[in-house]
């Protein structure tokens, strides 16, 4: 196991963040972390990061416990924040440099570090150009380039394609895989679920500072197999429509989404359910029936969209 | 020691290149002192004499030959050039008149000072002063002519000059002589404010305390460097003396600017100049990242708003009131002011003075650093513990 984490506890006042949460999470994986906003996965990450203090339990990284030996293990981790966290004064091969050096590289080491980041985020043609100067992909490629500087072998991403071009996209997709080749650990945080299912080896979902549901993509889809999901769409929708759906015996969710009204259900007919709508004065305009996706598997875990609360 | 290092020259290099802070904290200064010495010069004129008003007493306790000599001294026309002299009967009646800022200082002639000088023995003039330069210049006066006094005396002694010459040490020679010279001993107004700008600015330094722990807490860079395996007590101690270094090489490029371009007179003693602004830059950093670190930096960028002006205008350093140096509360404000502190003693070095004792004065200094990086240090703990987000 590369992190093992059991029985956290974190606490802000009243506010329970992580709740007896146990992970355990392979060496080699692409870990991907599910979770709206407020679920626990940054409070999670920091923990794993040695970066909050902990109410309760016990973190082990790369078999070593996290309290006695976090400078040790912090050596092996590189963090992708969300946000870019490079100095816009420096330019990207001076970034790198800075990173490499308080990572304790130096000499020749430092170098090819350097050299290799930059030519793994594509960046080598921009290593003396400021961030100023960059595009919002290429800035998430030297932040990128600025946590593997190391050659990490655990590392953390935390929401690394927000607000970025399809194609830088999935520059970093590529990258992540080919990282992970490179018998890199990868935990990847997202609120894109189809990101999540094109890269990751495992899934967890938090929510409430609990991991609801854990395992491959197959996995957790299977844990909603036998239900059938719906889609009606409806002229001017009614909020009070769900309450009444989610009162039928055999509807598991029931959720709107613009004009759309999205039902996962596994006992009850479809008639049943346009009935529903029919005796509420709806008018139907489309009807769909979907397999179960990931999205939808977190909507049933959580009663929650995923990006319900995303930034 | 090594991430020190690190992030000791990264924040030089980050500083350095950033032009607005640089602009800022280099132009706006000499921009200042440029108006204000300018401006206030056309005002005043260029004789300072008439400029300062200064006004002193005579006790005269002694009535001896000596005395006698000195009170003559302080009313020849020459000296009420440059003070205006009166002579009191009773101490109290001439600190009446110094309590209500009639006077600048009261020279008192101590009962048995002429006996006493002419045995040669130890005789001295005492002074109260209000602690100003004006009453600087007085005191510098009358040591400059009672030094005069002594010499002749000592040379007549030895049979070097005529026995009777002793008593009656000529005036006007002694006006043209150095020693009662006010040249180099008070400010003309540009070098006033070239000191008092310098100083100002330094007060401005507190944007490089807020900046380390805006760094640290509150953006996605200070993120990073917590995940990074970097003792934060490193990173800090590296981030802040990248700082004070930075307001240094400002400093040092000021006092060039103010000394050799715009001949501002920063006296001789460059290094002692230098040595009070380093203390004072080091407390104004410690003392905004302290503020940022119990508060929050939003609150103390907006108290260090209102403290800068502040400081500065107690210190003397947008205009000279005597208000501030006779009142016994702003009195006592000033005299442990960092800025007014580093100020008075910058002054003292350049036109000689009395107000603040040089060790005293440094001493005090030491020990508000000593306070704020202890105050910091509990501001670091304090933090640490606590928790950090995003």
């Amino acid at each position: 196991m590369i992190i093992e984490v059991k029985d956290l506890v974190k606490r802000y006042k009243d506010f329970l963040a992580i709740d007896h949460l146990s992970l355990t999470i392979k060496e080699g994986e692409i870990f991907g972390l599910l979770g709206p906003n407020g679920a626990g996965k940054t409070t999670l990450t920091n923990t794993i990061l040695g970066l909050t203090a902990i109410d309760q339990g016990t973190i082990t990284v790369f078999g070593k416990e996290l309290r006695k030996h976090e400078r040790e293990i912090k050596e092996d981790i590189g963090l992708v924040p969300q946000d870019i966290a490079v100095y816009d004064e420096l330019t990207a091969y001076e970034n790198i440099r800075l990173f490499g050096k308080l990572f304790g590289l130096r000499g020749e080491a430092l170098k090819n570090g350097i050299d290799d980041a930059l030519e793994f985020t594509g960046l080598t043609h921009l290593k003396n150009k400021k961030p100023s100067q960059f595009s919002g992909g290429m800035k998430r490629r030297l932040n990128i380039a600025c946590a593997i500087v190391h050659k990490p072998k655990l590392i953390i991403m935390d929401e690394p394609t927000v607000g970025i071009d399809p194609q830088s996209r999935n520059y970093i997709l590529e990258s992540v895989k080919k990282l992970n080749q490179l018998d890199c650990t990868v935990i990847y945080i997202s609120h894109y679920m189809e990101e999540v299912a094109a890269i990751c080896s495992q899934i967890a979902i938090v929510d409430k500072g609990r991991i609801i549901a854990k395992g491959t993509k197959e996995e957790l889809s299977r844990l909603i197999v036998d239900d059938q999901v719906i889609s009606v769409d409806v002229e001017a929708p009614d909020y009070t429509i769900i309450e009444r759906l989610k009162n039928l015996h055999g509807v598991k969710d029931a959720s709107i989404d613009g004009q759309t009204v999205r039902i996962v259900l596994n006992e009850l007919k479809l008639n049943t359910v346009l009935s529903t709508f029919l005796e509420e004065g709806s008018t139907i305009t489309k009807v769909a029936t979907n397999t179960p996706t990931l999205e939808d598997v977190f909507l049933t875990l959580t009663g929650r969209a995923l990006r319900e609360g995303s930034r | 020691m090594r991430e020190i290092v690190d992030v000791f020259l990264n924040t030089v290099k980050l500083n350095l290149r950033n032009r607005r802070a640089l602009i800022f904290m280099i132009l706006f200064p000499i921009c200042l002192t440029l108006i204000l010495g300018t401006a206030l010069s056309n005002v005043g004129g260029n004789n300072m004499n008439e400029s300062l008003h200064m006004k002193a007493a005579v006790v005269n306790q002694d009535h001896g030959i000596m005395a006698g000599q000195m009170e003559k001294f302080f009313q020849s026309k020459e000296i009420k050039k440059i003070v205006e002299m009166k002579t009191y009967q009773t101490l109290r009646a001439a600190e009446s008149d110094l309590k209500s800022q009639k006077l600048d200082a009261i020279i008192i002639i101590n009962r048995g000072f002429s006996q006493a000088a002419q045995q040669g023995s130890h005789h001295q003039l005492n002074f109260i002063t209000s602690g100003d330069l004006e009453s600087s210049v007085i005191k510098s006066i009358a040591e400059s002519y009672l030094k005069r006094i002594n010499a002749v005396q000592a040379a007549a002694s030895v049979g070097a000059l005529p026995e009777h010459t002793g008593n009656q040490v000529q005036s006007g020679s002694l006006i043209s002589d150095h020693t009662l010279s006010i040249n180099g001993k008070v400010p003309k107004s540009s070098d006033y404010y070239a000191v008092t700008m310098l100083i100002m600015i330094i007060l401005y330094a507190s944007n490089y305390g807020l900046d380390v722990v805006r760094e640290s807490k509150k953006s996605p860079i200070g993120y990073r460097i917590r995940s990074l395996p970097v003792r934060q007590m490193n990173y800090l101690i590296g981030k802040t003396l990248g700082q004070l270094a930075t307001v240094f090489l400002q400093i040092v490029i000021l006092v060039t600017f103010f000394k050799f371009i715009y001949h501002a007179n920063f006296g001789n003693q460059l290094g002692f100049i230098f040595l009070m602004c380093f203390l004072l830059g080091l407390i104004v950093i410690l003392f905004s990242m302290a503020l940022s670190l119990f508060f929050t930096c939003e609150l103390a960028d907006t108290l260090l708003n209102f403290i800068v002006p502040i400081a500065t205008f107690l210190a003397g350093g947008y205009i000279k009131l005597s208000f501030l140096e006779t009142n016994s509360i702003t009195s006592t404000l000033r005299n442990w002011l960092p800025n007014s502190l580093a100020q008075n003693l910058i002054f003292q070095n350049i036109y000689g003075g009395s107000g603040v004792s040089t060790s005293e004065g440094i001493l005090k200094l030491i020990f508000i650093a000593g306070c704020m990086l202890l105050l910091t240090a509990i501001a670091v703990r304090r933090s640490k513990n606590g928790d950090l987000s995003k």
